[in-house]
């Protein structure tokens, strides 16, 4: 606003392009995965549709904040309480939605919504996330040929696994969740 | 800033983004092994794989920040650009994002003064944020919140934000003004400026019988020989001329959009009163500024040359109208007899008027300059009041100016190039008529 009460044309927040696409893959990634689960158990849950719409909407105002993890976690619960086929190549799918997801929610945080992207940031930011769709394919490649070669191959690996996860946590603990010490 | 808070603004510090792809991860894939789930697996892996490149990557040291400006000072309505580069030492941040703050009176491209870039892929000009000044004034460019993100933005640097404020000086805009009058009387005859009276001088005036006194010099032989008589050449007189510019900023009336909208009276006095000093001092004359404000009385001595047109606008631009300083009605001490003295009001109170009154009694020249914003009586479509108390005091404007223009103070609308011709002509012929006066 201008001193005598005008208005001024200095802090305009009209979004960049940039911004409203990202905060429509926001929404699209999470709808995704709640669609793509529902393709694989041949049933619907609107309700639980709703409920990821909200979230994913919370997630596509506020990306800095923690409702992504609600929106991962209404998901998963939903495909594990649905989805009994443990080799489904839905798992693929429903893995790239939920890439998307976190990458255009993370991405969004990297400037203000005013800002215009650069091609460089678009590429690099698209680049990144294939990748992770390609390690989901992957990971779902190797299950599917370990459950077809053992079927039993899980219950072998089920040690190895706890040795890696108990490795992750003590490096999360280990400062990943905190900032380092002062310079 | 404390000193906690000071550090924690300048170290890399975890996201919501990278907290969200570490927990998921974990959790899908304990979920998976835990619950003989390996469909699990598929969708833990892009979280696992994305906290880990963001933490593999993890920038450790602060990136050093280096912000300027174009041009410090600039005229009403110009555009200079503020540049921002940075150097990140540790070559891991992937994106980089700015968002400058400006005080009012700044328009700035891209419009909220937002950018974004790569580090290493974006030159550093994708940030440079142009910024206008539409109004006159010191201005605050600055400070800009400076966000670095490292890989998929698991980590965030956040640049202080107390530091790096610029100010930019606009000075007032001034137009393009072409006073053609003579000036009145000076007793000085020391300048490059032809006077109406003829005596010694280099522009020619005409030829005209010898007078006793006149240089032999001057003596014009090819008429003398035609005519029989001594004829010599007689020339205009060059003097210098000292303008006083009195700006009265007790209070701004009416709304400004800056350069590029409707001006208030400030807005109005400031660019007449430069666009007169330019004109005066490119011709060589001396020019001096008293502005009478709510911080009292500031004086510029007469000089001439563009460095006093610098500093003349530069002291305009200090001009305060906000306060309750109250106008007395007197005359500042300071003004030179036989000044010209240009004086810019709204003429809001009759206070101004009977200034301009008194300073003429003395011996000055004195020409009012009326900044009050034509349209005024138009400009409160939704308080009929105000509009009413706006028509009335232009009455009682129109009934004192007429006393004022009785006592010789000339009083005109400033209407841009030209808009002083009239009056100063008139001031002329008013000093040739006290000249010949019997006192």
């Amino acid at each position: 606003m201008t001193k005598n009460g005008g208005e001024q044309s200095t802090f305009r927040d009209q979004p960049d392009i940039s911004a409203v696409v990202l905060r429509s893959l926001i929404l699209l990634g999470a709808i995704a995965a709640v669609g793509i689960t529902w393709l694989a158990a041949d049933r619907a849950f609107p309700g639980v549709m709703v409920l990821v719409m909200l979230l994913s909407g919370a997630c596509a105002i506020r990306p800095e904040s923690h409702f992504g993890i609600l929106v991962v976690a209404v998901v998963t619960i939903q495909w594990l309480a649905v989805v009994h086929n443990h080799t489904t190549p839905w798992s693929i799918a429903v893995a790239s939605a939920l890439t998307v997801f976190h990458t255009a929610n993370a991405a969004a945080t990297v400037a203000p919504t005013t800002a215009a992207w650069t091609p460089a940031m678009w590429r690099r930011w698209a680049r990144r996330a294939a990748a992770l769709v390609l390690a989901g394919a992957a990971t779902w490649s190797i299950v599917a040929l370990v459950n077809a070669q053992h079927p039993y191959a899980g219950e072998v690996l089920l040690p190895v696994s706890l040795v890696v996860l108990t490795a992750g946590a003590l490096w999360a603990r280990r400062g990943n969740t905190r900032p380092l010490p002062s310079e | 800033m404390n000193r906690a808070k000071a550090n924690r603004a300048n170290n890399w510090g975890p996201t919501a983004a990278h907290a969200r792809a570490l927990w998921c991860g974990l959790v899908l894939a304990s979920a998976a092994v835990l619950g003989h789930r390996p469909d699990l697996l598929v969708l833990a892996t892009p979280f696992i794989a994305a906290a880990l490149w963001a933490a593999l990557l993890r920038p450790t040291s602060p990136l050093t920040v280096r912000q300027s400006v174009g041009h410090s000072t600039l005229s009403e309505g110009d555009a200079t650009t503020w540049h921002f580069s940075v150097d990140d030492p540790s070559g891991l941040a992937d994106d980089i994002a700015v968002r400058l703050r400006v005080g009012e009176w700044i328009d700035m491209q891209p419009a909220d003064g937002a950018a974004a870039a790569s580090v290493r892929n974006d030159g550093d000009h994708v940030l440079d944020v142009g910024v206008r000044a539409t109004r006159w004034g010191r201005h605050r460019v600055g400070p800009a919140r400076v966000v670095a993100s490292s890989a998929w933005a698991g980590f965030q640097w956040v640049s202080d934000n107390n530091v790096n404020e610029f100010a930019l000086l606009a000075l007032p805009r001034t137009a393009h003004f072409d006073a053609t009058a003579t000036s009145v009387h000076r007793p000085g005859l020391i300048g490059v400026n032809r006077s109406p009276h003829q005596s010694f001088g280099t522009e020619f005036a005409s030829i005209r019988p010898f007078q006793p006194g006149d240089r032999l010099r001057r003596i014009h032989w090819s008429r003398s020989l035609r005519t029989g008589t001594l004829h010599v050449t007689s020339t205009w007189a060059d003097h210098d001329r000292h303008v006083v510019l009195l700006v009265e900023g007790f209070e701004d009336i009416g709304r400004s959009d800056g350069i590029d909208g409707r001006a208030s009276s400030l807005d109005l006095a400031l660019r007449a009163a430069g666009s007169i000093a330019e004109h005066y001092l490119k011709v060589g004359d001396r020019v001096a500024l008293v502005i009478l404000d709510n911080r009292g009385v500031r004086r510029l001595p007469p000089a001439g040359g563009p460095r006093h047109l610098r500093r003349l606008l530069e002291t305009l631009t200090t001009t305060d109208p906000t306060g309750r300083f109250i106008d007395t009605g007197r005359v500042p001490r300071g003004l030179t007899p036989g000044a010209l003295v240009v004086a810019f009001s709204p003429l809001a109170t009759p206070t101004a008027l009977e200034r301009a009154v008194t300073m003429a009694t003395h011996g000055r020249s004195v020409v009012v300059v009326d900044c009050l914003p034509p349209d005024i009586t138009q400009r409160f479509p939704d308080d009929p009041l105000a509009a009413l108390a706006w028509r009335l005091r232009a009455l009682e404007r129109t009934s004192e100016i007429r006393r004022a223009n009785e006592s010789g103070v000339a009083v005109v609308q400033w209407r841009g190039p030209g808009s002083l011709d009239q009056v100063l002509r008139d001031a002329q012929r008013n000093a040739a008529a006290r000249a010949v006066r019997p006192s």
